[in-house]
């Protein structure tokens, strides 16, 4: 168990190692609707989510579709 | 007489409504979804943002009341300035819509014009349509720079009419036609229609069609606007289609017959 510092959407964030992209979505209660992922600049599918480790100084983002023109 | 019709075809894709919407500015979902019905459009653009951690978590999203099981998405890239910022929202927006591959690129040169940067447009076009999207191009109105995009292989190219959100119009009429009379794809006005005769006049030209979201989000009434921009964008179809009278510059031609007035003496 160890702390890690992260980036998520621009803010940085610590979390607690071993966490899986699954289990960070679900902790931070955005597992509803249609959002996507990058994590340091690559998309991660959703298919991956369960098996990817979240590693200290990963940029993350996360998005979702929002009214635009 | 049957009315001319013809899909718009972008990509050997058909679509019914030659009216593209936006989503953006609208006071609220429920606002949002009944114009966009009203418009009778099937290409709805969304922007795609961060989402925000820990607010709202409940709040209802865009595509819960734009479903793409009834109308196809076109995620764009505005706020983006740089071709590579463009690409990776792209990316994002593909993974978060199922793979679909049509999409808005508009890369911003400025904050205070939202003016398109056109080398950086070009640069994330390149790029784009050699990862398999199909780009719709959003770019200022000059004829090289639409037809470069074309050349790239961009599905449709979209010259502004005037500022995006500035209801200006269409400013350079002459510039639109050149760029139309040359382009072998579809060519949309985007950006600055302010009202419904905005919209045919763009159609006379011989736009393909119009995209247009504050011309209906900021109108008084935008149920309203947005069927007046579905008749618009019509009329100006079937004005085109019907090809107009040659202008008579100081010269008058009556409409009715000239001979039996009872004025007369013939």
């Amino acid at each position: 168990m160890k702390e890690i510092e992260i980036i998520i959407n621009g803010k940085a964030m610590s979390v607690t190692e071993p966490i899986r992209l699954q289990q960070l979505i679900e902790q931070l209660e955005i597992n509803k609707g249609k959002f996507a992922v990058d994590i340091n600049g690559k998309i991660i599918p959703k298919s991956e989510y369960q098996t990817y480790d979240i590693r200290e100084h990963d940029n993350i983002e996360i998005v979702v579709a929002v009214g635009g023109g | 007489m049957k009315e001319p019709y013809a899909p718009l075809i972008i990509n050997n894709k058909e679509y019914r409504s030659r009216l593209l919407v936006g989503t953006g500015k609208y006071k609220d979902l429920v606002e949002t979804r009944d114009a966009i019905e009203a418009s009778g459009a099937d290409i709805v653009t969304v922007a795609i943002r961060r989402t925000n951690i820990g607010q709202n978590k409940d709040e209802p999203n865009i595509l819960e009341v734009i479903s793409p099981d009834k109308y196809t998405i076109l995620p764009n890239t505005a706020g983006c300035y740089t071709a590579e910022d463009a690409v990776r929202t792209l990316r994002l927006a593909r993974e978060l819509l199922n793979g679909h591959s049509l999409v808005k690129l508009e890369v911003l040169g400025d904050p205070d014009t939202l003016y398109p940067n056109v080398g950086e447009t070009i640069k994330a076009a390149e790029m784009l349509v050699k990862e398999g999207f199909d780009v719709m191009a959003y770019t200022s109105d000059d004829p090289i720079a639409a037809k470069e995009l074309e050349m790239i292989g961009c599905s449709a190219v979209m010259p502004l009419a005037s500022l995006i959100g500035s209801g200006m119009g269409i400013i350079n009429p002459w510039n639109l036609g050149i760029i139309i009379e040359n382009a072998n794809v579809p060519i949309i006005v985007d950006a600055g229609v302010g009202t419904a005769s905005d919209a045919a006049i763009a159609m006379e030209l011989g736009c393909a069609g119009v995209l247009t979201n504050t011309a209906i989000a900021k109108a008084k009434n935008p149920v309203l606007m947005a069927m007046a921009m579905r008749e618009a964008v019509h009329a100006g179809y079937m004005a085109h289609s019907a090809g107009r009278m040659e202008k008579q510059i100081y010269t008058a031609s009556p409409s009715s017959p000239e001979l039996g007035n009872i004025a007369s003496n013939n």
